[in-house]
């Protein structure tokens, strides 16, 4: 199982939801784009995390 | 990956889930936490393993190849160079001004990064407070103007990219498929006072807080905690091993009161939630945990692993053995300081005392850093003894 946890309450924070209302025309985008979205934020979480807590 | 590759893969992987189960496996599992003190038995420099990773993994596999380890850490503790020249780190050093490497990664605790009249802040949002206050303090390409911190960020996330694939990636996936070494690790975090400590307020100001600003203390832990607990776990796999390493850095330094006032709910709660995700926290137990041992008690049995740093490992044993695998006992002092038969002496007593029953991984009680840290023959010697005294019959 991979391990997935809700997104983070931040102002900063960034998610599809967010996104989508920042950007209406991608509404009823594929879920490949959602997926590939999520990933980018997850990845840059994790780079945001190695340089504030290392 | 050959057919006695993946049996060696299997065995180790077994060996080490069945040590922390605390049940006996066929031997004692062996490892340590090989840093930067890899490069230099391979003839590098601290600069060198840290921003050339083909020499950073040429260094892990010499290790591989030459010390009876069952797994080994991923190459964490060496850092990314890149990522903090770049940003232009003002706590990280890995070389002086004249361009000569350290002999170890030089860390100065950051000035100023968070004022105690801040702590509102953080606690109301603590990834918006990282990302407009924390990070342009700790690196001067991050306090710049928006385009010019954007560039940066750009430029990290590019680094980034090319370290997880090529320093920890790469190199972890080698190891398992030619040497077959499993990693030791899958991600890592801290518990939130250690980070608020660490990475915010510094040991001076957090003693000073505990005191003064006690409430303020216990929500900004709070706060803090979906962060740490996001940073361990967002897109691992579930399983028991690899683990999820923690160094635990304040708690000796606390009155045991205050340890259970400040540090230990978000503590027990991290590890009862990566447990609930059938992970393994690896506890770097810093300094002389003994007078925590009824907290460590009150833990899930036989799902935390722990590195003890300092005591008497049979008063250890006796008292935390059946709820912790104890890792560690092995002073690097006596690795350097000791002939190879004391050396081997003192494995031996460790051996006995802790290992019946399971529950024990033998390794050095610090990490291997600088050039002196460990004397690599005698550590060979130690290890090849261990894999051989350390059968269970």
């Amino acid at each position: 199982m991979i391990i997935k946890l809700p997104a983070l309450e931040s102002e900063l924070f960034d998610t599809w939801e967010k996104h989508i209302e920042a950007n209406p025309e991608l509404k009823n985008s594929p879920i490949e784009a959602k997926e590939e979205f999520e990933r980018s934020v997850d990845e840059y979480y994790a780079m945001i995390m190695l340089i504030s807590t290392m | 990956m050959s057919d006695d590759v993946q049996k060696l893969l299997q065995e180790r992987v077994e060996r080490i889930t069945t040590t922390i189960k605390i049940e006996e496996p066929d031997r004692v599992p062996i490892t340590s936490m090989f840093e930067t003190w890899a490069g230099h038995y391979s003839g590098y420099s601290v600069t060198d393993v840290a921003f050339n990773y083909d020499k950073l993994a040429e260094s892990f596999y010499k290790v591989a190849e030459e010390f009876e380890v069952d797994t080994l850490p991923p190459p964490l503790g060496v850092r990314c160079g890149p990522i903090y020249t770049t940003l232009g780190t003002k706590e990280f050093s890995f070389f002086n001004k004249d361009g000569v490497p350290h002999a170890s990664i030089q860390h100065m605790e950051g000035k100023d990064i968070m004022s105690v009249e801040e702590y509102p802040e953080l606690i109301k949002d603590p990834y918006k407070f990282i990302i407009e206050k924390q990070l342009p303090r700790r690196y001067k390409a991050l306090d710049q103007a928006p385009d010019k911190k954007a560039e940066a960020l750009g430029k990290a996330c590019f680094i980034y990219e090319k370290y997880i694939a090529n320093a920890v990636g790469k190199l972890c996936g080698t190891l398992e498929t030619k040497y077959g070494i499993p990693a030791l690790f899958k991600s890592s975090t801290e518990m939130p006072l250690d980070a608020l400590m660490d990475y915010f307020r510094g040991f001076r100001g957090v003693s000073v807080d505990i005191r003064r600003n006690k409430e303020q203390v216990i929500e900004a832990c709070e706060a803090l905690y979906p962060v740490m607990l996001r940073r361990a776990v967002q897109n691992l796999p579930s399983g028991p091993f690899p683990f999820i390493f923690i160094p635990l850095h304040i708690p000796t330094y606390l009155k045991p009161k205050d340890f259970e006032t400040f540090y230990y709910p978000t503590f027990k709660r991290m590890i009862e939630d990566l447990i609930s995700f059938d992970l393994t926290p690896a506890l770097f137990m810093e300094g002389n945990w003994e007078p925590y041992y009824d907290y460590i008690n009150e833990l899930p049995k036989k799902k935390v692993v722990g590195l003890i740093e300092h005591g008497d490992f049979k008063k250890t044993k006796d008292n935390i053995g059946k709820t912790i695998t104890i890792w560690g006992g092995m002073p690097i002092d006596v690795i350097n300081n000791s002939t190879k038969e004391e050396a081997i002496d003192y494995a031996k007593k460790l051996i006995d005392d802790l290992a019946p029953g399971g529950g024990y991984i033998f390794g050095c009680d610090k990490s291997l850093l600088a050039p002196n840290d460990a004397n690599p023959e005698n550590l060979k010697a130690v290890f090849k003894f261990v894999k051989e005294y350390g059968v269970y019959k």
